[in-house]
């Protein structure tokens, strides 16, 4: 039965498509855009381990580009050596995983919102995913116990799959945010910021401010999904499954993290092919941003908030004034500043409006819901 | 440059303990003129004593920057607390509309002629004050430890 290749490639990719196919009917109800970008990016997904293969079959015609040798030559400890390959394999995964998003995005510019991109994102891991457990499974039968290679299966399509997915949604976040880099930029120019590592880059590449921004939000995905990758691999190698799960639980957190600042920042979900024109000539909207500006810098928070909830119901799609409001929301939460509003901004709780007692209600249920 | 023009003149006021300003901006406040012109406003703050009340009279105004926002937020804040009232007369559609967003026009009065406003600084009542557009709501209450931030000049 182990001599038969053809059926010990259908029995994995047998077994390996149940998680996948349950993880997949999550993904495609849940989902707006078209079906086929989906179904497209978990394919392009699945081919990026073959492509990772094809790479180091590259360093054997080039050995100068072969960076595992070069690690196999110099490190003389067998036990170092080994961990470090492995970590240097699973920052590659990431690289070529973020690959299959860029290029679909590339053809299609179908990422719109930040859960287009964090929906792109996961589905590339999962089909890389899926993928390299076939490939793993396959090169298991025969080799190990039945029970054994149970284990592996149910190890790699509980916690490994997490993991990549994990991972890829922490760079598809970040990638999602790159889309509204116009906005962001231009917030932060209103309130007196500019980012030092995007001018960096800008002056280095000779690119505009905000193509530097964007690769700089990109690349912080990035690097964040491969240092997650490399601690995760690294701590595989001394197959230590707590410390390993305690990793993929706390990227799991990182990413809630993120994507509750996310839903905080409502203007990110909107879709930017969809904007109403504002009801305000653009001399005057620029008047009422630079004062949001002014005031954001003085931390008049709630004032902020006030001028955001009026200016949007004359430009409801502007992403800028919902990024202020969004930002100056966070602020207050940050601080607890419920108590503090009531404390200093306000002489007492008889002085609050009716409208600010609105807005602050309202913020309380939406923190509650 | 732009130009813009700030002419200030007395009104009569029967309480001998209150004084009333005319102000008549025309033109567009800007980064440009912005604080030479508030400065005159802020000399008119300093060197008169007692309760003092603002009719600014915009019909003249085409534009006003964020800075000259701020600065009528913190005049208004400054006259509020001696007992004074400030109060705008002929805006134009797109000032009133900033004001508006901006809160300020429930804090200041808005009167369609000057003479209106001139009634309301005199003791009588106004018969024609101008309703908050649809949809606005209140301002934050501005305290005056927050009205010193504006202090740009």
């Amino acid at each position: 039965m182990f001599d038969n290749k053809i059926l010990l490639i259908s029995l994995s990719t047998l077994v390996t498509a149940i998680p996948v196919a349950i993880w997949a009917a999550i993904f495609f109800k849940h989902a707006k855009d078209s079906k086929l970008i989906l179904l497209l990016v978990f394919i392009l997904g699945s081919l990026t381990p073959w492509a990772l293969l094809e790479i180091q079959e590259l360093w054997v015609k080039f050995p100068q580009l072969d960076i595992p040798t070069l690690i196999e030559t110099s490190i003389k400890q067998t036990s170092v050596m080994y961990m470090i390959t492995f970590m240097f394999f699973g920052m590659m995964e990431e690289v070529i995983k973020h690959f299959a998003v860029r290029i679909i995005d590339k053809k299609t510019i179908a990422v719109k919102t930040v859960n287009d991109a964090l929906r792109f994102s996961l589905l590339a891991a999962l089909g890389f995913s899926f993928s390299e457990n076939i490939y793993y499974l396959y090169n298991l039968w025969g080799e190990v116990s039945t029970a054994g290679i149970a284990g592996v299966y149910i190890f790699r399509s509980v916690f490994t799959m997490c993991a990549h997915m994990i991972f890829s949604g922490i760079f598809g976040y970040y990638f999602g945010i790159s889309k509204f880099t116009i906005d962001i930029t231009k917030q932060e120019e209103l309130t007196g910021g500019r980012n030092t590592a995007a001018k960096m880059l800008s002056k280095i590449f000779n690119i505009p401010y905000q193509a530097a921004y964007k690769e700089k939000t990109i690349l912080k995905g990035l690097f964040l999904a491969m240092g997650i990758h490399a601690v995760f691999n690294f701590l595989l190698q001394f197959n230590a499954v707590i410390p390993v799960m305690i990793i993929v639980i706390l990227g799991y957190l990182f990413l809630r993290y993120l994507l509750k600042r996310k839903a905080g920042h409502l203007v990110l979900l909107t879709d930017i092919s969809e904007t109403k024109k504002s009801m305000l000539a653009k001399k005057d909207e620029d008047v009422v941003l630079e004062l949001l500006g002014m005031w954001f810098q003085d931390k008049r928070y709630v004032d902020v908030i006030h001028v955001c909830e009026r200016l949007l119901q004359r430009d409801p799609d502007n992403n800028v004034i919902k990024l202020f409001k969004e930002k100056a929301l966070d602020k207050i939460e940050d601080k607890n500043t419920y108590k503090k509003i009531l404390q200093t901004v306000f002489k007492g709780k008889e002085d609050i409006s009716e409208n600010d007692k609105n807005i602050l209600t309202k913020y309380i249920e939406q923190k509650k819901a | 440059m732009a130009e813009a023009t700030i002419l200030i003149e007395d009104l009569p006021v029967k309480d001998p303990n209150s004084k009333a300003k005319l102000i008549t901006i025309s033109g567009q406040l800007d980064e440009s003129n912005v604080d030479t012109k508030a400065k005159e406003i802020y000399q008119l703050l300093e060197t008169t004593q007692g309760k003092l009340s603002f009719i600014f009279d915009l019909a003249g105004l085409d534009y006003m920057n964020s800075k000259s926002i701020g600065y009528l937020t913190d005049w208004y804040g400054k006259i509020t607390e001696r007992g004074g009232k400030v109060l705008i007369a002929h805006a134009k559609p797109n000032i009133k509309d900033i004001l508006q967003v901006v809160g300020l026009t429930q804090l200041i009065q808005m009167f369609e002629s000057l003479d209106e406003a001139k009634t309301l600084i005199l003791g009588a009542t106004p018969q024609n004050v101008s309703a908050p557009a649809p949809g606005a709501q209140p301002a934050a209450p501005v305290p005056p430890q927050q009205t010193e931030t504006f202090k740009l000049n």
